[in-house]
């Protein structure tokens, strides 16, 4: 029984952290057709920012929750006005771009801190479960996860902000005529993604451990995970976090962790080849 | 290093310290997959027995369904063949599961990568690991060394690692057998390095072995304690035995096999 409750937070927890990483993605790639492929270097820069600032003395979870996503999210800002809005409708050219970015971040941030960082211990201790321990720090991942999902939903669904974006995203040049600004509305739009892929390299930096090329160990599966969401950028997330989280945690816990990449990855391509448009292509349209 | 120099050594310290009961975790590679196969083959002949080897391939960074599954085995210790950035995860992860103070753990990758300078001392702290150089071993070589390496290369430079001395020794060693050979030919060179050459590195004495292209060297069995390796156990000069066994490159000097063992 004991065991059991164990294996529920630690898919639950999966499917928080997958989410985690890949909503920024989402709302960069959903709402603005964008490929971003430095994402994983927002993440790692989100842990980075934690890093730093705890190291200044600030308390590590106003580090964590505040000082990432405000510094990443200005870094995004100032990619988009430089790289990003030049290359509007080009999927191939940003593409391109954001993966020379990528290496470039990787450089630099090596140039920088060198590759022996000293990282940040998860907080929280442990917990008892029965025969098993495992770590308070996985709980407070997964309420994070469900509060940005959370707060994503009610900016999207119920302020004037929300509907700006979700209207400049269906049709610029209308947006445009009602008013709207759309290249403002564009670079925050990146900015807020890019704050929130800080955000997550940040939460998750006590559990992994940051290094230059830690955005590798993330990139493949937020791509995955948005992929396989489709258009709809919460319902998306959350969907395909649900269902490859779930396999590759069940399948690590019945076999082997090698087992578990796999059958992520099987679970991915099956999927896209039977809804070529993502969950959100066929199922929940309707959600944000 | 060959596993007869390292694991040889630090299986039966880690059994006598705390028991006979041991899980391997490895990344899904060469190294890993071998390594734990020569784990399993010491821990079985010291009266052991492995709970289990569970393989990770080398960008996972969620640990917990192992942990898990390590609690529910109960082993006496956990022995780690994991590597790279992404695995530092497991340490971390095992930490904030609350898991040092049940069971201890081992390694002959750990802080190879200085992962006991990235971990705070009370997530790594007296792990046991086995290499042919630390940084801190007393010897005027070595000292010598480490005043230069450290005014070269910036007296905050975190720490010379295994993997840099390797490499050192290897240059040395081929800067010896060009001396010798009096050429920087290949095969002249390779017929230089097969009479037994020798240097005095930091490490202590390095002699190639000729059947096998390894080195004779000296091993020390060291404690991870406060972001430092403090060496506990030193075993001189030891030869690479496992390899010698299979790998003759005087009789056959074209041999490419990669020799694994079956148990």
């Amino acid at each position: 029984m004991d065991f059991v409750a164990l294996l529920a937070i630690q898919v639950v927890y999966a499917v928080a952290s997958l989410a985690l990483v890949s909503v920024g993605l989402a709302i960069i790639f959903g709402m603005m057709r964008v490929i971003n492929l430095a994402h994983g270097e927002f993440l790692m820069l989100g842990g980075y920012a934690a890093i730093v600032a705890t190291s200044h003395g600030i308390s590590i979870w106003i580090a964590m929750l505040v000082v990432a996503p405000v510094v990443v999210g200005i870094i995004g800002v100032i990619v988009e006005r430089t790289i990003i809005r030049f290359l509007y409708g080009r999927m191939i050219d940003t593409m391109l771009a954001t993966w020379g970015l990528s290496l470039f971040l990787v450089g630099l941030t090596t140039a920088i801190f060198g590759n022996t960082t000293v990282g940040i211990s998860a907080p929280l201790g442990s917990f008892q479960i029965g025969a098993y321990r495992t770590s308070g720090y996985t709980l407070f991942v997964i309420a994070v996860a469900i509060v940005v999902l959370g707060a994503i939903f009610a900016v999207m669904r119920w302020t004037r902000l929300g509907l700006i974006a979700r209207g400049t995203m269906q049709n610029a040049n209308m947006a445009a005529a009602l008013g709207v600004n759309p290249p403002l509305v564009y670079a925050v739009t990146f900015g807020i993604g890019a704050a929130l892929s800080g955000l997550a390299g940040a939460v998750l930096a006590p559990v992994s451990g940051v290094f230059p090329t830690i955005g590798v160990a993330y990139v493949a599966k937020s791509f995955i995970t948005v992929i396989g969401g489709g258009a709809a950028i919460l319902s998306g997330t959350v969907s395909a976090s649900a269902l490859f989280g779930t396999i590759n945690q069940v399948a690590t816990f019945a076999t082997t962790p090698v087992f578990g990449e796999v059958a992520l990855l099987a679970a991915a391509i099956v999927l896209i080849r039977l809804l070529p448009q993502g969950i959100t292509g066929r199922f929940f349209r309707r959600g944000l | 290093m060959t596993p007869a120099q390292t694991v040889e050594k630090l299986v039966p310290h880690a059994m006598k310290k705390w028991g006979k009961k041991v899980y391997v975790v490895a990344a899904d590679y060469n190294y890993g997959q071998i390594t734990s196969q020569w784990v399993k083959k010491y821990v079985t002949e010291n009266g052991g027995e492995v709970a289990s080897i569970d393989f990770f391939p080398l960008d996972v960074t969620n640990f917990g369904p192992t942990i898990s599954k390590i609690q529910a085995a109960k082993p006496d210790f956990v022995w780690s063949a994991l590597v790279g950035g992404a695995h530092i995860s497991f340490y971390r992860q095992w930490a904030a599961a609350g898991m040092r103070k049940s069971i201890p753990m081992a390694s002959t990758t750990f802080a190879v990568g200085n992962e006991h300078i990235v971990l705070s001392p009370d997530e790594c702290n007296g792990m046991l690991v086995c290499y042919n150089y630390f940084q801190d071993l007393k010897n005027k070589t070595n000292e010598a060394f480490v005043a230069s390496f450290l005014k070269r290369f910036g007296a905050d430079y975190p720490n010379i690692t295994e993997l840099a001395m390797g490499t050192y020794q290897g240059f040395r060693l081929w800067a010896e057998g060009v001396k010798k050979a009096g050429s920087v030919d290949r095969i002249k060179v390779t017929e230089a390095l097969e009479t037994g050459i020798s240097i005095d590195a930091p490490s202590g004495k390095v002699t190639i072995d000729p059947p096998t292209h390894h080195c004779v060297l000296d091993v020390h069995i060291a404690e991870v304690s406060d972001k430092k390796l403090k060496v506990l156990e030193d075993f001189a000069q030891q030869k690479p035995a496992d390899t010698a066994a299979v790998c003759d490159l005087i009789k056959n000097p074209n041999d490419n096999q990669q020799y694994v063992i079956k148990i």
